[in-house]
């Protein structure tokens, strides 16, 4: 454990992962002020919202689900990536992917922290919380996901702290010159790790039923969460489609999260030589074909019901072909679906930059897909009810909840942002493996 | 003048008098007239016929008093009522009025629900009739409609409001969450014996240290 760091190379791979840890930039610091300024100007609106009650939103009895529900499949979409790149592509043996397990399983966590908080905000008596647990009817696919979201978060924080062990244990005992607290920190989570054959053992063996296991878990999240509008009669949701056209879309959006945060990640901390342009046009190739499976299943989505043309799922689906959401629906599909497949398709659009464009569009496409199942479906009941007020026929999201949807977003950025900052956010010892590998197997060729 | 009211004045105080204690003897003697009155009481008998689907119910009154022992009581509603579970249904006319025979006849209606074999409680009652004293007998008869309970609302089932989830999906459920959460509770373990081994080695190596430098 300790030789590994003797040579120049590793001290040097050492001092380059953590300068991240020890350093921060007024860039930075800027961005937390920024962030925390957001957030508190949600939990302000989200006071208003507890004091008046949910009459602040746009919510009304069609529309009782509104974008505090799109945002929340949107988080945990977006978790589904801690699976994709610390489960599926570990276990395909895509090493070249380990750079990014660690970036991947921060958003993972922070997202699916975000989205059961969302779903606290969404209730009208949060108080009443405890009740949805006391007075479970497991027939409720409610609760099924309240328990897969608890599980999905347990199990996301021992996919980050796993790995961490051994980068906890340099960071205790060779970082020099930080505050007590992060000492007494890493000695804490660290758990006493030597790297001993026994320990490498038993870390070993834990790490890889937790990596098989978040995939099916990760797979129940999302189905689970497209259960809660498939087992709901509404037009645009009955659908059997749901659970694999969500799960495929979360990859996809999660996919793209990866590579904003890498762009991010590369450029401010410096880290060019461990995230190289071979990583962007990786994740690109990924991306394009998680890209072209959503594709697949918005085909499948869309084609039954606009063939079909028959009552409220007709206008349903009219209404987003060619009516009030027309110019959303096709933003997304194009900008946020077709138009990424195409650049990603040549070599060239997978380059850094335009990689994180792409990546841009295809979160802002995600977003407003989420917005886009939830609330047109609303408003278009089976059994509409007599004589209903206007203001059920529309919706328009207040300030306050913008304001809070926003301050998830900044929360989202700050957890992982302040996770950057105490913990590597690239893997220190399997870089220096992954190094010592490359070397021996350039010695064995040579000979 | 003054004379003439002052000599008034003996007469108009002895009639106010008169006229008081007339009072409060008029006053005791209704109360104890209505006491009396109250006393009187009355026996109902209720007989049923069931004719081609008709059903009548008639009902005779009789003075139970002493003094009026057996006499019809003519002239005085009787109130019929079907138990519901919340309150009391009214059946017949708006008012049954009892005949020069003491009787009147009721029709039983033909669509009210009774429990599972069809029994429903009816109260014939005497209320507020002086000199009758308040009466209420009750019978219970079996012309309700048979209620049949929808037992596949309290069978198991995944769409059952009253009833609890299906054994099989309670089952399912259980048997993943304890393999998830079981697997889950493993890798704590481990987590665990990796913080543990490593302290008890520490603490061993440094126990040995310091008994060799002993």
């Amino acid at each position: 454990m300790e030789s590994i760091h003797k040579t120049k190379e590793n001290q040097q791979i050492l001092n380059d992962l953590t300068t991240p840890i020890l350093k921060s930039g007024r860039n930075f610091k800027l961005l937390m002020l920024v962030l925390s300024i957001v957030i508190a100007f949600g939990i302000f609106a989200y006071y208003r919202q507890l004091k008046h009650g949910l009459i602040v939103t746009a919510m009304r009895d069609y529309t009782s689900w509104g974008i505090y529900i799109s945002n929340f499949v949107f988080f945990v979409a977006v978790s589904l990536v801690g699976s994709l790149i610390s489960s599926i592509l570990k276990l395909a043996n895509a090493k070249w992917s380990y750079p990014l397990t660690r970036i991947a399983e921060m958003v993972a966590v922070a997202s699916i922290i975000c989205a059961s908080i969302i779903i606290i905000v969404d209730m009208g008596r949060p108080d009443r919380f405890f009740y949805v647990i006391t007075h479970a009817r497991i027939q409720s696919p409610i609760i099924w996901d309240v328990i897969v979201i608890i599980t999905y978060l347990v199990i996301s924080i021992l996919l980050l702290l796993l790995p961490l062990l051994p980068d906890l244990a340099i960071c205790r005992d060779q970082l020099n010159g930080i505050p007590s607290w992060k000492k007494r920190l890493y000695k804490a989570i660290s758990l006493n790790w030597k790297g001993s054959p026994r320990q490498q053992k038993r870390l070993k063996k834990a790490s890889s039923i937790l990596e098989i296991m978040v995939i099916p878990v990760a797979f129940a999240i999302h189905t689970i969460t497209s259960w809660l509008f498939a087992t709901t009669w509404r037009p645009g949701w009955d659908s059997t489609n749901l659970g694999p056209y969500f799960v495929s879309g979360a990859f996809m959006l999660g996919a793209a999260v990866i590579v904003i945060a890498m762009y991010f990640v590369r450029r401010n901390f410096h880290l060019q030589t461990y995230l190289t342009q071979e990583h962007f046009d990786k994740m690109g190739k990924i991306l394009v074909m998680l890209s072209l499976v959503y594709l697949y299943f918005n085909i499948n989505e869309y084609l039954g019901p606009a063939f079909k043309m028959v009552g409220v799922e007709g206008e349903h689906v009219t209404e987003l072909f060619s009516g009030k959401y027309a110019a959303l629906y096709w933003f997304v599909q194009i900008i946020g679906l077709i138009l990424p497949i195409i650049i990603l398709l040549f070599r060239r659009g997978r380059r850094p930059l335009i990689m994180l464009l792409v990546s841009f569009m295809v979160l802002l496409g995600a977003w407003l897909k989420r917005f886009l199942i939830v609330i047109p479906s609303l408003q278009h009941p089976y059994l509409p009810i007599q004589d209903v007020d206007e203001s059920y026929h529309h919706y328009y999201p207040t300030w306050e909840e913008w304001a809070i949807t926003f301050a998830t977003f900044a929360g989202v950025i700050l957890m992982v942002g302040l996770m950057m900052k105490i913990f590597p956010v690239i893997p220190i010892t399997e870089s220096i493996n992954n190094r010592s590998s490359k070397i021996a197997d350039n010695e064995t060729s040579n000979k | 003048m003054r004379h003439q009211t002052n000599k008034l004045h003996p007469i108009i105080g002895a009639l106010y008098q008169v006229i008081k204690r007339l009072a409060i003897v008029i006053f005791i003697l209704g109360f104890i007239t209505e006491v009396i009155a109250q006393d009187r009481g009355t026996k109902i008998e209720l007989f049923f016929s069931d004719t081609d689907s008709v059903k009548l119910i008639t009902a005779i009154v009789q003075e139970q008093h002493p003094q009026y022992m057996g006499a019809p009581v003519s002239g005085i509603d009787l109130y019929f009522y079907v138990q519901r579970s919340f309150s009391l249904l009214p059946i017949g006319s708006v008012f049954n009025t009892t005949d020069e025979l003491g009787k009147v006849e009721v029709e039983f209606p033909s669509d009210l629900p009774g429990d599972t074999d069809g029994n429903v409680i009816l109260l014939v009652k005497i209320e507020d009739t002086p000199p009758y004293r308040d009466t209420t007998i009750q019978k219970t008869l079996s012309w309700g409609i048979p209620l049949v309970i929808d037992e596949q609302q309290n069978k198991r089932s995944l769409w059952a409001a009253r009833a609890n989830a299906p054994m099989s999906l309670i089952l399912l459920v259980n048997s993943i969450l304890l393999v998830v959460w079981g697997i889950i509770g493993y890798i704590l373990f481990q987590l665990y014996m990796i913080y543990k081994e490593e302290s008890a080695s520490v603490k061993k190596t440094g126990r040995d240290k310091s008994s060799d430098n002993k």
